[in-house]
């Protein structure tokens, strides 16, 4: 077994950190995640979001490991999660179905609003990884623990690369709305004599 | 971004998109009411379909079984 777990401090705030997650995929920091589609979702009695999706995700193993375990390169995990606009947290946990009698990969995720700074938000992520009965399991174990911390900063990357768009969309729905008033206001202006 | 099924590719791009306006202007705002729910419906039955035609164990790894009859218990 191998633990990795980490902490990191994004300078948005958390309303905007939460949207940017859904969005997260695509991206071009990351591109082991293929598919992804929510099978169910509902907001709960306590005003909880939940929601449960599959991922579809390129394993990040070498050839000659995947030829081990038997894998195509593809495999699926079950993610669910819950948004909790209240408390101001969203947690988020993934575990691989592909070959998870042989290996498990658990991933958790929390986001909330920084302690003392409002516009900043910290997450922390935390993976278990078990490898069973397959020779070399030790190594897969870390090799795969490794590619997680490796992955943990281009998944960064592509959270402030989605905070970004959206700030730029919200700028041009403002530019947009800013010029339907002015052209509003100049039809007012000229009136059709 | 791909749907397991690509028969559900449009419903899945309308229905994501249909969800990011809800999440931002309605849920975080702490509004009721969920536009999304029709578009949805369609959506989720279009993509549990495929799920069981690709044989996913979707469920399976959330279930509890240890203690249950469903534990696998040593040969005797």
């Amino acid at each position: 077994m191998r633990i990795w777990s980490a902490e990191h401090i994004f300078d948005n705030p958390w309303e905007l950190v939460v949207r940017a997650q859904w969005r997260k995929y695509p991206n071009k920091f990351n591109q082991a995640v293929e598919g992804i589609d929510v099978v169910d979702r509902h907001v709960d009695s306590k005003g909880v979001l939940r929601s449960h999706r599959l991922l579809s995700t390129r394993w990040g193993l070498p050839n000659w490991a995947i030829k081990l375990i038997g894998a195509d390169g593809v495999g699926h995990a079950s993610e669910h999660s819950q948004v909790d606009p209240a408390n101001k947290t969203m947690e988020m946990k993934t575990r691989n179905i592909t070959f998870c009698n042989m290996i498990t990969i658990d991933e958790k995720l929390v986001y909330s609003p920084h302690a003392t700074e409002k516009n900043k938000t910290c997450v922390k992520q935390e993976a278990v990884i078990n490898v069973y009965g397959v020779p070399l399991g030790s190594w897969i174990e870390s090799y795969v623990c490794d590619s997680i911390s490796k992955n943990a900063s281009k998944g960064r990357e592509a959270m402030d690369h989605v905070m970004n768009t959206i700030k730029q969309e919200t700028v041009q729905i403002q530019k947009g709305a800013k010029h339907t008033i002015e052209s509003m206001n100049l039809n007012f202006e000229r009136p059709n004599l | 971004m791909q749907s397991v099924g690509a028969e559900c590719q449009e419903l899945k791009n309308a229905y994501d998109k249909c969800f990011n306006d809800w999440f931002t202007n309605s849920f975080l705002k702490g509004k009721k009411g969920d536009p999304c729910q029709e578009i949805f419906k369609s959506y989720q039955s279009c993509v549990k379909k495929a799920i069981a035609e690709k044989n996913i164990d979707l469920w399976e790894i959330d279930k509890n079984v240890l203690g249950t009859s469903e534990e696998r218990t040593p040969p005797k």
